[in-house]
């Protein structure tokens, strides 16, 4: 069956009308709807970072939570040996009892400067320094009692110590120490 | 056999014209291909409108994860700095120089032969280590070697205890003075020893 010219033509004009719809469809419908997809799917990409990046955070902190109970308790374990008040008012009492109960006697204890911990993260606590002087002590005691006396607090430290013999009786020593207390400011 | 006659043969043929008209034809293929791209399209858009509700559901939860995770990065820096904090106190406490200890260790490390005058011990200026002077005399036949032994002792016992323990003399002379021992009397010679060692907390383990 050969077409006819008239139906050649018809043809070509529907061909024409067809390609016509495809390319309003293409340049009016789909190519805007996919560059709209493409800013939403990197939009998506962007909030879905954004939405795991804050999930993670949540999950980390509380994950962090957990092990900060453990530190929590090491900071409520030292406070147990930091006193309310000013240190002045309870530690040379402490000290001297200490020493009393180990038949150390006459022990004076004398208040020095205040600094701040080094350590950004302890920030808080400062440095008492103190001065420690017993006046006539045998050794092996002293040495006994002040194994004892760090051991029982751990919040001091010896900065310095100087054991002297005095020539009157040798078979005691006085003793000089410097020593330092962390201690959490409470006025 | 039966004769058929056609009497509509011309509203046949035009019938047959019509329904192979190339025009309606090629609109036909065309509305067809049209639907395919509109079901092409309708489907394009449900992937879109699919997009867009994931959007706005993570955009809604978003909202209300931002403050929770802002707030939650701040309680993470506090606890972080309380980790770290209670790490420092505890390094603190557990790396103390135990004075208590170095007595010990030196009572262990002094011979009948060897008496300490003095004692003074301390941060060196420079706080990362630790100096004990010791100013005493030694008595026996040969009262430097005894000062010597001694001076050895007291880098063997402290080193044990302080890794990177030295004990050096200051001083070391004979003395005028002289010491009884078991009943005898034996010369001495005056030392001024000085023990260092690293302060622990310098330790890295």
């Amino acid at each position: 069956m050969a077409l006819q010219s008239s139906e050649i033509k018809k043809i070509a004009i529907g061909v024409v009308f067809v390609l016509l719809g495809v390319y309003v469809y293409f340049s009016n419908f789909r190519k805007p709807l996919e560059e709209k997809q493409k800013r939403l799917e990197k939009e998506l990409v962007g909030l879905r970072e954004q939405a795991k990046a804050a999930r993670d955070q949540i999950a980390r902190t509380k994950a962090l939570t957990a092990g900060a109970t453990a530190a929590e308790e090491v900071f409520a374990q030292f406070e147990q040996f930091m006193k309310e008040g000013a240190p002045v008012a309870w530690f040379p009492p402490q000290v001297e009892a200490f020493f009393d109960r180990h038949a150390i006697k006459g022990v004076e204890t004398r208040i020095g400067n205040e600094e701040r911990l080094p350590e950004p993260d302890l920030a808080h606590l400062t440095q008492q320094r103190w001065s420690v002087r017993i006046p006539q002590v045998g050794y092996l005691g002293f040495g006994v009692a002040l194994a004892a006396l760090e051991n029982e607090l751990p919040i001091l430290e010896v900065q310095s110590l100087r054991l002297a013999l005095p020539q009157a009786g040798p078979e005691f020593q006085t003793v000089e120490m410097a020593v330092s207390t962390t201690l959490e400011p409470r006025d | 056999m039966a004769i058929h006659i056609n009497l509509l043969h011309e509203k046949v043929a035009e019938k047959q014209q019509r329904e192979r008209d190339p025009l309606k034809l090629s609109l036909l293929v065309g509305i067809a291909i049209l639907g395919l791209l509109g079901g092409l399209h309708v489907l394009s858009t449900g992937e879109f409108s699919k997009l867009q509700r994931e959007a706005s559901s993570l955009r809604s939860e978003l909202t209300k994860l931002k403050p929770q995770a802002a707030e939650a990065a701040k309680e993470e820096q506090r606890l972080q700095s309380l980790v770290r904090g209670s790490q420092a106190l505890t390094n603190r406490a557990e790396r103390r120089m135990l004075w208590g200890t170095a007595l010990e260790t030196l009572a262990n490390a002094v011979p009948r032969e060897v008496q300490i005058s003095s004692l003074a011990g301390g941060l060196a200026p420079g706080r990362d280590t630790v100096e004990i002077l010791l100013d005493g005399v030694a008595a026996g036949s040969e009262p430097r070697t005894v000062a010597e032994d001694f001076r050895l002792a007291l880098r063997t016992k402290f080193g044990e205890i302080h890794p990177g323990t030295d004990a050096r003399f200051r001083v070391l002379e004979d003395s005028p003075a002289t010491a009884n021992l078991d009943g005898q009397s034996w010369p001495c010679a005056r030392f001024v020893i000085l023990v260092s060692f690293p302060h622990p907390r310098t330790r890295t383990n």
